[in-house]
C-alpha cells in the first residue's frame, strides 16, 4: 500500500493532466478520478464567471470558457477559499497573443478583480461634505477603496454592463489613460474616473496620510491647485471615512 | 480538552435547517421563514465586510447557525493553512455558531490547491494524520467540530478498513463528532456496491451530531453528488432508518447547483420535519 503522501502526489499528477496508469492505485470499478478533474474545471469556470462577468460578456461564452480552462492549467489555485482564485487573470490575458487585438482586456480584468476584492473589503461609514464641514473628525481613506491606473478607459465598458446609459458598442476607448477610483461606501462598488489632482490626493490618502498631509503633498506638487475641487470627487464617491483619534466622535 | 458537540448561546434543535445561499439573501431578509436553523459555508464569509457579512449578521439574530467549511482539506499532507484557520476562528468569534463542521478529505499539495473534497485512503496512517489535524483544528477554535463523510468517486486500493470504521475511529480518537451525510452514503453505496444499512448499523450513534440531506444526479450509470436535485426517495428511506437507528439530529437540506426558489428548499425542510414527527409518534 502506498503511503498517504504517495497517494496524494499521484492524484495530483492525475488532476494536472499527467495521467499515469491508475489501475494499481484504485479498487476496480471505483477509479472515476476524471469526475474530479471535470468537476474542478467546472468549479473554476463558475468562479471566474462570477468574478469577471463583463470580460465574459465581451469575449463571449465560448472564448471565455477556453480562457478559464487555459488559466486553470497555467495558474493553479493557491487557496482553499475560492474567493482568492482568479487574481492573475489580467496578467494572463495580457500575455495571450490571440487577445492582443483587444488590448484593453487586461485593464478590464484588473478592474473586475479589484471590484471583487472590494466587495468583500472592510466596512466603514463614508463621510459627506457636511460631516467634513462640521469638523471634529480626522478624515482618512475608506477601507473599501482603491486606485487603478489604466491605459484604457475601461470604466466605460464596465458601466455599460452595469446598466449604464451608453451602449457597449458606442463606447470610444480613444481618450487615453485614466486613473479610476473604486469605492464601496455601502454594498455596491462604484467606479469613478478621477482628474489628476484628485488622483494624487487619493494616492496620498491610500499611502496612509491624513487629509491635511495629503493636501500639503498635493500643494507641494501644484501650488495653484483647487483643493476643494480635488477633494470633491473623493467625497462624492464615498471614499473618505472618519478615521484617526476622533473616529466615532 | 473535551467540548460538547454544540456550543454558543443558541443550540440547534433536532429540527430541519436550510443552507444559506447568496441567491436567497433578499428572500431570507424579507420573509424570515420559520425554519429551525441555518447553515452557512464558512469560506463565503471570510471577507472583512460587505453584504454577505451584513446579511449573516442580520439573520444570526433570528436563527441558530452552523458553519460548514468546504476548503480546509484537513487530510492534506501539507501544513494546515494558518490563515484559513484564523479566518475560521474570527468567524466563530463573530457569529457564535452552535455547530462547526468540516469534511473528511484532502485538497492540497505543495503549491496547488484542488478545490474539491478528495477522499483519503482508509489506512491507519491516514487515521493518525487526520486525527492529529482535527485535534489542532479543535484546539485552535477552542471547540469540538463535526466531520462529514464524502461522496467518493475513487476508492484507494489497499484500504485497511471500511469508511464507517474509519469515521468511528476518527471520532473516537480526536473527540470530534460526525456529520452524517445520508445522500453521500447512498451515492457511495450505489457506486461502490455496499449496503447502506451496514453503514448506518456500524456508526456509533453517540458520535452523530448532524445529518445532511441532498439530491444526486446520474451520469453514465454513476451517481454524482451534485446537490442539484430534490432529496431522492431512497435517501428519505435512509433518513427514516437513521432516525430509528441513531435518533433525531439537526438535519440540513443542501442545494448548491441549479438552486431553486427558497420555497422549494423550505418544502424539503418541512418534509424532513414530518419524518421526525412521524418517527416520534
Amino acid at each position: 500500500m502506498p503511503t498517504l503522501p504517495e497517494c496524494q502526489a499521484f492524484f495530483g499528477r492525475l488532476m494536472q493532466g499527467d495521467a499515469a496508469a491508475a489501475d494499481d492505485w484504485f479498487e476496480p470499478g471505483c477509479d472515476h478520478w476524471e469526475v474530479y478533474h471535470r468537476s474542478l474545471q467546472g468549479v473554476y469556470a463558475v468562479t471566474l464567471t462570477d468574478i469577471y462577468p463583463v470580460l465574459r460578456a465581451v469575449l463571449g461564452e465560448g472564448a471565455f470558457g477556453r480562457l478559464s480552462q487555459d488559466y486553470g492549467r497555467t495558474c493553479p489555485s493557491l487557496s482553499g477559499d475560492l474567493h482568492d482564485y482568479g487574481g492573475g487573470l489580467a496578467a494572463f490575458v495580457a500575455g495571450l497573443e490571440p487577445l492582443a487585438v483587444l488590448p484593453y482586456l487586461a485593464d478590464l480584468a484588473r478592474l473586475e478583480w479589484a471590484a471583487h476584492r472590494l466587495f468583500h473589503a472592510a466596512d466603514a461609514q463614508a463621510i459627506s461634505l457636511d460631516d467634513l464641514a462640521a469638523g471634529d473628525i480626522q478624515p482618512a481613506i475608506h477601507p473599501a477603496c482603491m486606485l487603478l491606473h489604466c491605459r484604457w478607459p475601461v470604466q466605460r465598458i464596465w458601466q455599460a454592463h452595469q446598466g449604464g446609459a451608453v451602449p457597449a458598442h458606442e463606447i470610444d476607448l480613444g481618450e487615453g489613460p485614466v486613473v479610476l477610483l473604486l469605492s464601496r461606501p455601502a454594498f455596491v462598488v462604484c467606479v469613478t474616473p478621477l482628474p489628476a489632482p484628485s488622483a494624487r490626493l487619493a494616492a496620498s490618502l491610500l499611502e496612509g496620510e491624513g487629509l491635511e498631509q495629503a493636501c500639503k503633498n498635493l500643494l507641494a506638487t501644484d501650488a495653484g491647485v483647487d483643493l476643494g475641487a480635488a477633494l470633491f470627487p473623493l467625497l462624492d464617491a464615498g471614499a473618505l471615512t472618519a478615521g484617526g483619534a476622533c473616529a466615532g466622535a | 480538552m473535551q467540548y460538547g458537540y454544540q456550543q454558543g448561546p443558541d443550540p440547534i434543535p433536532a429540527r430541519a435547517g436550510v443552507g444559506l445561499r447568496h441567491v436567497h439573501f433578499s428572500d431570507w431578509l424579507a420573509q424570515r421563514p420559520a425554519t429551525g436553523w441555518l447553515e452557512a459555508h464558512s469560506e463565503n464569509y471570510f471577507g472583512e465586510g460587505g453584504r454577505p457579512l451584513a446579511v449573516l449578521d442580520d439573520l444570526r439574530r433570528d436563527y441558530p447557525l452552523s458553519l460548514h467549511g468546504v476548503g480546509l482539506g484537513l487530510g492534506s499532507n501539507t501544513p494546515l493553512d494558518r490563515a484559513h484557520l484564523d479566518r475560521l476562528k474570527r468567524l466563530c468569534t463573530r457569529y457564535q455558531p452552535a455547530l462547526v463542521s468540516e469534511h473528511l478529505c484532502w485538497n492540497r499539495l505543495p503549491g496547488v490547491h484542488f478545490n474539491e473534497l478528495l477522499p483519503l485512503p482508509y489506512t491507519s496512517e491516514s487515521l493518525r494524520h487526520v486525527v492529529g489535524r482535527i485535534g489542532r483544528l479543535q484546539d485552535h477554535l477552542g471547540r469540538r467540530v463535526l466531520i462529514e463523510n464524502l461522496s467518493a468517486y475513487v476508492q484507494w486500493a489497499g484500504a485497511e478498513m471500511p469508511e464507517w470504521d474509519f469515521l468511528n475511529e476518527v471520532a473516537a480518537c480526536s473527540g470530534c463528532g460526525i456529520l452524517l451525510d445520508l445522500n453521500n452514503i447512498h451515492v457511495n453505496a450505489c457506486n461502490q456496491g455496499f449496503d447502506p444499512a451496514d453503514y448506518l448499523a456500524a456508526i456509533t450513534p453517540g458520535y452523530v451530531g448532524e445529518y445532511h440531506l441532498a439530491g444526486y444526479e446520474e451520469l453514465d450509470g454513476l451517481l454524482l453528488d451534485t446537490h442539484g436535485a430534490a432529496v431522492s426517495g431512497a435517501v428519505w428511506g435512509l433518513y427514516r432508518q437513521a432516525l430509528c437507528r441513531i435518533g433525531p439530529r439537526p438535519t440540513l437540506i443542501e442545494w448548491d447547483s441549479g438552486i431553486p426558489a427558497l420555497e422549494v428548499l423550505l418544502a424539503e425542510a418541512t418534509k424532513a420535519e414530518g419524518e421526525v414527527r412521524a418517527h416520534a409518534a
